[in-house]
């Protein structure tokens, strides 16, 4: 059947060329990628206990939320629906799919929860509307607070089985807060819900970047009159605790993959140059040597390249430094402008904010093998300060586009963009965490 | 950053109380911190307003004290209405003094951007001894930034002629010292200006060594962006955010 042959997930093909999914058909024959209507209904209350916290609503939009920013999905306007949710089940026998095929959908996502004070059960299925087929189910068990959570765990399940890989539901961001002229620590989920700041002290904060644990978070500080690298964890009551403090710049910290390093910039030679030292703070390695400006490092998953920013040249250019060797490869040659680079988790990509020939403040991706340039924003304010999710498939940055400069998301190709922080304050220096563990008991 | 030091220990004061508070208690969702911040920033600026509306001024500090204890002890919907009121009496203590033609000038040299007020450590008489008489700088007794070009530490023929003036009045007050922080403008990353704000740092430091200022005469920071003189997104704007600052430091 044709509805049955999902020209489907590019990037699903281009992240894993040689897997097939059992239960994914792709046409590979098809140039196009089209992105997978599928309709997503509110969960349903299946149980006794009443639902007074408004779990129904809250699936639904959530689910919807997530799969839409995978830019995988056409996520349908459930004011077009037909069938009667009071009637309906969640189970192939009770759908009527004819109701579902009128409004264009090729998967149908459903699901019933039980609810109480302290627990809610909730399981999903998602199913084919072509063949009225079941796809996927899963069911689980979690605390009543983590209710969001247990979504987030659905909706990564949902990804899963059509591209083989997990997404970002499970995870945050750190961004730098600004309120007047203070700077804060801010940690927000993916989504920009649950935000809290983590550190506020009237002075400024700049540059956050987390541990791959997910339990740290390292930032410079102006707090001792001198910007200095501190570390403070994610769990209350956590102390701060001074890293580097050498006279001048301590700035631009990026924790190595495997843990077991920190590059960043230090001023102490006279000038900006990149160092790696251990994540207490001893060791140090002075990594580049130049005229100038060397800052922004950025490692690469092999924990042994680094990408950053050199002026050397006469301007800001995107650099590649093999930390083992010392051979030091320029990447950028497009435009007088190119600064903080990130390395993508999983692949040769690099994103970068550069300006263009018009002034125009945007990001780039530069591919540290081929050297290609990808643009990912154009005409849409100031862009800046990308960061990479842990999937790979999505880049956070901060963008001025409303106004003032808040937080983004999009797809690596810059297709799809979201605004995510709406709290007061101005937002910068996003950073991407790891995955967390999820939550729930699957039943 | 030119606030007078009152505003600075009062803000830092208060705020590393709250901020003290919050990490501990970790409920950062409902504590008012943006009501906090926006009150003291009022209230910050209504000190200069303190002569002339002193009466405004004393409710504003003494609602933001009241607002401070609820909201250390964590009664956080209290300690909101309060920030919130102590914020309109400081702005109303603000622009109170503001109406007054006399108060106006003392508020314009307070909250100026412009430097006039740096000179918390210097010496009238020292500074007078250098300029000359005729110079219309005589009363404001500092040393004047520089300013760059964009992306560019370089130092400009005119703006060599100021670090000059500079290296005489070291030479001619050997225990003091000068403080120099280096800023960008607002365009490109944070974290790249970061650097090019200290490679200014350098070059001034530079420059002034090869006119004989000893080495040991300097303290550098640099803020990056993160301290525009001047509010704005225009060639003017950053033109003048794009400098050195020198604050001379008392033996």
């Amino acid at each position: 059947m044709r509805s049955s042959c999902f020209v489907f997930l590019m990037a699903a093909l281009l992240l894993l060329p040689a897997v097939a999914s059992a239960q994914l058909q792709v046409d590979v024959d098809s140039a196009e990628f089209r992105k997978y209507p599928i309709a997503i209904t509110s969960f349903k209350n299946i149980g006794e206990g009443e639902d007074k916290w408004g779990f129904a609503e809250l699936s639904g939009n959530v689910m919807r939320n997530d799969l839409g920013l995978t830019g995988l999905f056409e996520v349908l306007d459930p004011k077009g629906f037909l069938e009667d949710p009071t009637k309906a089940g969640i189970d192939a026998g009770s759908i009527d799919f004819t109701n579902w095929l009128q409004v264009g959908a090729d998967g149908l996502l459903k699901g019933g929860y039980t609810i109480s004070d302290s627990e809610i059960t909730a399981e999903m299925h998602v199913f084919d509307v072509a063949l009225a087929r079941e796809m996927l189910t899963k069911k689980y068990t979690v605390q009543r607070k983590d209710a969001r959570a247990l979504i987030h765990r659905l909706a990564n399940d949902v990804v899963e089985f059509f591209t083989l890989k997990r997404s970002i539901f499970n995870t945050k961001i750190v961004a730098v807060r600004q309120i007047n002229r203070v700077k804060q620590i801010y940690v927000m989920d993916f989504d920009g819900e649950n935000g809290f700041v983590l550190v506020d002290n009237a002075n400024l904060n700049l540059l956050p970047t987390w541990h791959p644990n997910g339990k740290e978070i390292y930032f410079t500080s102006y707090i001792a009159n001198n910007p200095d690298l501190y570390r403070i964890g994610l769990s209350r009551g956590s102390k701060l605790m001074k890293v580097s403090s050498y006279r001048g710049l301590n700035v631009g910290a990026d924790v190595s993959p495997d843990g077991s390093k920190i590059a960043l910039t230090l001023s102490k030679d006279g000038n900006s140059e990149i160092y790696s030292i251990s994540t207490g703070g001893s060791n140090g390695r002075r990594l580049t040597n130049a005229w100038g400006i060397d800052s922004s490092p950025s490692w690469a998953p092999d924990n042994t390249r680094l990408a950053f920013v050199s002026d050397r040249s006469g301007s800001p250019q995107i650099y590649m430094l093999d930390t083992a060797s010392g051979a030091t490869t320029r990447l950028t040659f497009q435009g007088t402008y190119n600064q903080s680079p990130n390395w993508s988790p999983d692949s040769e990509k690099i994103c970068f904010s550069g300006r263009d020939e018009m002034m125009g403040y945007d990001l780039f991706i530069v591919d540290a093998t081929t050297r290609e340039i990808t643009r990912l924003t154009q005409d849409q304010g100031r862009n800046e300060d990308c960061a990479w999710s842990p999937d790979g498939r999505h880049i956070v940055f901060s963008s001025d586009r409303t106004g003032e400069y808040k937080l983004w998301i999009m797809t690596a190709d810059g297709k799809t963009q979201k605004q995510i922080s709406y709290q007061p304050g101005s937002f910068s220096t996003p950073d991407w965490s790891p995955m967390f563990q999820e939550v729930g008991d699957e039943k | 950053m030119k606030n007078s030091m009152k505003k600075t220990i009062i803000i830092f004061a208060l705020t590393a109380f709250a901020a003290a508070a919050l990490l501990v208690s970790g409920c950062a969702a409902k504590q008012p911190i943006v009501e906090r911040q926006l009150a003291e920033e009022a209230f910050a600026n209504a000190i200069a307003a303190k002569k002339c509306a002193w009466a405004k001024y004393q409710t504003a500090e003494q609602k933001l004290n009241m607002a401070h204890d609820y909201d250390m002890r964590k009664e956080y919907e209290k300690a909101r209405d309060f920030y919130v009121v102590a914020k309109r009496l400081s702005d109303d203590a603000y622009f109170a003094a503001k109406e007054n033609k006399d108060c106006m000038d003392e508020l314009e040299v307070k909250n100026s951007e412009s430097g006039e007020n740096r000179g918390e450590y210097q010496n009238a008489d020292e500074a007078l001894s250098v300029l000359p008489k005729n110079d219309p700088k005589r009363e404001e007794y500092e040393l004047k930034r520089i300013h760059f070009d964009f992306d560019s530490s370089e130092i400009a023929l005119d703006q060599q002629e100021i670090l000059k003036k500079h290296a005489e009045w070291l030479s001619n007050f050997p225990a003091y010292k000068v403080r120099l922080e280096g800023h960008a403008d607002e365009r490109g990353t944070g974290e790249y200006n970061l650097s090019l704000g200290e490679l200014r740092c350098f070059a001034v430091r530079k420059f002034l060594i090869n006119l004989g200022v000893g080495e040991d005469r300097f303290d550098m920071m640099s803020y990056g962006d993160e301290m525009p003189l001047v509010e704005g997104h225009d060639e003017n704007a950053w033109r003048s955010n794009r400098r050195v600052e020198f604050t001379k430091i008392a033996p």
